[in-house]
């Protein structure tokens, strides 16, 4: 299956990167971590004495976390708000920084020099910005499409007066959803990596014919991006399957609490560079199109320098081209 | 103007309106009937297409003061949705509990005749009137002076035809469709309270509009209700008492309920319904074991606690059939819970109405005998199939019952009395029923009790629990002081009187005061005498003022003494004690002068624990102080002064100490300051922010399909 060696080849060219691992796990962890340190600090006289605060180490979290919220002594309600909107911002900024640093790093090209992640950030930033806000834009129609979908529903649950019709709305809303915004996730990535490609700008242009490029290929697409959806749920179903089992109530079994959820959220930065990588090699192994530009100008590149290598891509990947 | 001087006439008619059911209608032989101050006989036709209830009423009415009585009032709630000027929406904003009256569908009720029997017709001489607030448009109440006063003892026969209009659902009333739930939906009568009643020093009406937050007054009464609607309703009618008759004919079904000693009658119909009828039987329902241990904490005879069968009828919606069975367990659970704590319901039926979806307007609201439930067809999917809202409802709207069904307080003025009450016996027996009470949810498990202090954690309160229902600010200070507050506050009282004291009290006041109106000073006398204690102190902070509740450790040290140094002792005893001396001798708690800081017997150590009260809320405290050397001992303070010290020397180190280490003080608003350990533990805090770092580490995910 022409996805699955996709996602193979994504992995491999993962695993090879270590470093974008990392800053793709860091992009997250470096604003939670502020915002948890904020957080700690203001919490530490409030908790660490107290034995009431034992009752965190038992899984009675809900009593306890009413006191924390409600206490005068803690400011965590102003911290929570803003230190989350902030690392929202903050962590959406880095995101984009990190995909234009991703995939100077995956595509290769020749002008990328020593230090591809770093001009990749500095030349893609930009461009990046601007392909990120017609993203938001189609987002946003999605959204709505989404809401009048729940809406839609929630009218008829309430005018047939039965609430299979909410659970319904829920699913054909998900389900919309989920078509629509893998379709502009798909198109927006390629788009990007087709700029990257082929030093284009016209990131509009690029989004709207990656939706079409998308479109055409819906046997190819369709199964990659639900592996992109799948994959860290998947992750994550596990991760509660197993912490559902125990209450950790020792220092130790924070420690390994830690331990367990920095290793799922390592996976899923793996996961993504998977899926950058796979990406990367379907636009290739797609004849790596000039999307940014006029269609009339399109045209295969003479001399494609980021053609797979056997090794890395499969021949089965290469003949699909 | 024909008076009905003569009781027994009035008796002798209504026993002929009753004969018909009455072996079916009695209350359990254990309890007996109150007198009814009313005898209600509604006949009345609904139109689905309309929304309109067309209807007469036959009221026979006493008056049981000591006065003559010169004008009669009644309610006419449904006025409240008549329009947006009325009380009820300019206060509320039609709005109530998130659900808003829908637009343009307004309901209203006009008497279009009031006569005495064979006497005058009233029907022009009605008044509007607004004691409240002085909204000349609002329609609620009605004042019909009567030409011939009524003298005390005597009664008053009434024909009254009306027409109903029910609003779209909202506030408890409505139509959805073809599903109609009728409450408030005739002209009711006001309560006419005696001298000494509730603190009156005159008889006189006792009278409100209908306001937004608040709810309803009535006395009690015997109803005799037949209802016509629609054919497609036969078997699909629920109502207040036991339906004795059903009747088709042409193209219309009828079907007559009778109940005696309850102060209201609503009933809801529904095509789609599907009736599940069940019987609680206490053969089979009833844990003898657990009989045992409420015979021993209420300290009475098994046989005291006996219940009776209860006919339980769900009325539910096609949708949510799979949870029958959580309503009808639930129902069980609450009418076990109940009746052992405070004594056997008294009817025999028990009615709960599931409204269909966009219905959330009428559910979770009790009438005597029928209340109205609610759920969706989440709750049975996972992970919401662990969140116990329909069971809450159950319990909670069950529970009513008991407190506003039977001790029927003024919600208008004091609306705490029966929500905050049952509130507090919802949470025991949502906990002690379900493990955990209320939720479990994805790992987050949540105890009834927890869900409900936390909307009063951190205390902040607006104005006092009781306080007319429409003076509160909003409708969440009103839930707050009317629901979760006051349950708090019972449950702290559990704490300090003791579990049997605080149980065995209740109970004599649900006894003494059921089928009567009590007040706050009522309860507050009642629990005084019961208790042997005069706790007036504690009701007037918890219930009669905005103070909270918050003491805390703010200061616990435990440091190495200094070895004694200098002169110590007088005359000839004065002796100089240097650095390198050493003395022997027991220290205990107090401290020793020449005592040094070290011998072979161990390190003495000066602790200072200063408790501080940080609310104004005064009450006496326990603090349990625990040492190194495994020694425990509790000091008590009055909680008086703003803070206490203690200093203590002993031969081992403070390790923590606590105020209220049992735990029961729940009206205390901050239970992280409550103790201290001197040595600090980081494992709790470090456990919380590993998990806050990964729920926001996965937030800020969101942010990848940016990147």
């Amino acid at each position: 299956m022409t996805f699955a060696r996709l996602l193979i080849h994504g992995f491999r060219r993962a695993v090879r990167q270590p470093r974008l691992i990392f800053l793709a796990y860091a992009v997250c962890l470096l604003p939670a971590l502020i915002v948890v340190t904020l957080v700690g600090g203001n919490l530490a006289p409030a908790l660490d004495h107290s034995l009431f605060a034992r009752a965190i180490l038992e899984g009675r979290w809900f009593s306890v976390w009413t006191d924390v919220m409600g206490s005068q002594a803690t400011a965590l309600v102003p911290l929570l708000e803003r230190g989350t909107l902030i690392g929202l911002i903050l962590a959406a900024v880095l995101q984009i920084l990190l995909a234009a640093g991703i995939v100077e790093v995956l595509v290769r090209r020749e002008d990328s020099g020593a230090t591809p992640f770093v001009s990749g950030v500095v030349r893609n930033a930009w461009t990046f910005v601007r392909s990120a806000f017609w993203f938001v834009i189609a987002a946003a129609l999605v959204g709505g499409i989404v809401a009048v979908c729940f809406v839609a529903f929630r009218r008829l649950a309430s005018a047939r007066g039965n609430g299979w019709y909410d659970v319904v709305g829920l699913l054909v809303g998900a389900t919309v959803g989920l078509l629509l915004f893998a379709l502009i996730d798909l198109a927006y990535d390629l788009s990007r990596i087709a700029a990257v490609r082929h030093r284009d700008k016209k990131t509009l242009r690029g989004f709207l014919r990656g939706l079409g490029f998308v479109v055409k290929r819906p046997a190819l697409f369709a199964p990659l991006y639900l592996s992109f959806v799948i994959m860290p749920l998947a992750l994550h179903a596990l991760y509660y399957a197993v912490r559902s089992r125990w209450t950790v109530a020792s220092a130790l079994g924070v420690v390994v609490l830690l331990i367990a959820q920095q290793a799922v959220m390592l996976a899923r930065a793996t996961l993504k560079i998977t899926f950058w990588g796979a990406e990367v090699a379907c636009f290739e192994t797609l004849g790596a199109p000039r999307l940014c530009r006029p269609k009339t100008t399109v045209r295969r590149s003479p001399e494609p320098r980021v053609a797979l290598a056997p090794e890395q891509a499969g021949g089965e990947i290469a003949s699909t081209t | 103007m024909q008076i009905c001087r003569h009781r027994p006439m009035l008796v002798l008619a209504a026993a002929g309106v009753f004969v018909a059911g009455v072996s079916q209608v009695c209350l359990s032989q254990s309890v007996e009937l109150p007198e009814p101050v009313s005898d209600v006989t509604l006949r009345a036709r609904y139109e689905p297409e309309h929304g309109r209830i067309c209807g007469t009423e036959r009221l026979s009415w006493h008056n049981r003061s000591s006065v003559p009585i010169d004008e009669l009032r009644f309610h006419l709630y449904l006025n409240a949705f008549k329009n947006n000027r009325s009380t009820f929406v300019e206060e509320a904003g039609a709005t109530l509990r998130g659900d808003e009256m829908p637009e343009g569908e307004w309901g209203w009720i006009e008497v279009t005749s009031m006569r005495i029997v064979g006497g005058a017709d009233l029907t022009h001489d009605a008044q509007f009137i607004a004691p409240d607030d002085g909204n000349a448009e609002d329609r609620t109440l009605v004042r019909y002076p009567l030409a011939d006063p009524l003298g005390p003892g005597e009664w008053i026969e009434l024909d009254i035809d009306f027409e109903s209009h029910l609003p779209g659902i909202f506030a408890r009333t409505g139509v959805q469709g073809d599903y109609v739930l009728a409450g408030q939906w005739f002209p009711k009568i006001c309560v006419l309270e005696k001298a000494g009643e509730r603190g009156r020093e005159q008889p006189g009406w006792n009278s409100h509009q209908y306001h937004g937050y608040t709810e309803y007054y009535a006395d009690f009464g015997n109803y005799d209700v037949t209802l016509t609607l629609p054919e497609r309703y036969r078997g699909k009618i629920a109502a207040t008492g036991r339906m004795l008759e059903q009747a088709v004919e042409n193209g219309e079904v009828t079907a007559r309920f009778v109940q005696h000693g309850v102060h209201d009658f609503a009933w809801g119909a529904d095509p789609r319904f599907i009736l599940i009828e069940q019987r609680f039987e206490p053969g089979e329902d009833v844990p003898s074991a657990e009989r045992e241990r409420f015979a021993t904490l209420l300290g009475v005879d098994e046989t005291q606690l006996a219940l009776p069968p209860i006919d339980i009828s769900l009325f539910l919606q096609p949708a949510h059939r799979s949870q029958a069975d959580r309503y009808v367990e639930a129902a069980k659970a609450a009418i076990r819970g109940y009746g052992w704590r405070l004594g056997a319901y008294p009817y025999e039926t028990f009615t709960m109405v599931d409204p269909p979806r966009g219905a959330s307007g009428s559910a979770g609201m009790e009438y005597p005998t029928f209340v109205t439930v609610g759920t969706h067809v989440g709750f049975d999917i996972w992970p919401f199939d662990g969140v116990r809202l329909p069971e809450n409802v159950v319990v909670h709207e069950y529970g009513h019952q008991y407190w506003q069904g039977m001790v029927a307080n003024n919600e208008f003025e004091e609306a705490w009395i029966d929500e905050g009450i049952n509130t507090f016996y919802e949470t025991i027996v949502m906990d002690e029923t379900y493990e955990p009470g209320f939720a479990s949810l994805l790992g987050l498990e949540v105890s009834d009790f927890d869900l409900r202090r936390a909307p009063v954690s951190g205390g902040r309160f607006s104005g006092p629990v009781v306080q007319p229902g429409w003076t509160f600010r909003s409708f969440g200070a009103f839930a707050r002081n009317s629901f979760m507050r006051p349950a708090l506050t019972l449950a702290h009282l559990e704490g300090l009187l003791g579990h049997e004291t605080f149980h065995r009290a209740m109970r004599g006041f649900f006894e003494s005061w059921r089928f009567r109106h009590p007040s706050t000073a009522d309860f507050e006398r009642w629990m005084n005498e019961s208790s042997g204690q005069n706790l007036d102190w504690f009701f007037e902070q918890a219930l009669h003022s905005t103070r909270a509740l918050d003491y805390s450790i703010r200061r616990a040290t435990s440091t190495e003494r200094e070895p004694a140094q200098g002169w110590f002792g007088e005359g000839d005893s004065r002796r100089l004690v240097s650095e390198d001396e050493e003395s022997s001798g027991d220290v205990q708690d107090e401290t020793d002068p020449t005592e040094t800081g070290s011998s072979e017997l161990g390190e003495i150590y000066r602790s200072v624990i200063e408790v501080y009260r940080k609310g104004e809320f005064r009450h006496p405290v326990t603090v349990e102080l625990v040492f190194d050397d495994g020694h425990v001992e509790r000091r008590e303070w009055d909680g008086a002064d703003r803070w206490m010290r203690w200093t203590i020397d002993r031969r081992a180190k403070l390790v923590s100490a606590e105020v209220d280490p049992d735990g029961w003080m729940v009206l205390d608003v901050d239970r992280l300051n409550n103790s201290y350990r001197l040595e600090a533990e980081e494992a709790p805090r470090r456990k919380l922010l590993i998990h806050l770092l990964f729920w926001l580490q996965n937030l800020f995910e969101a942010t990848a399909f940016l990147g």
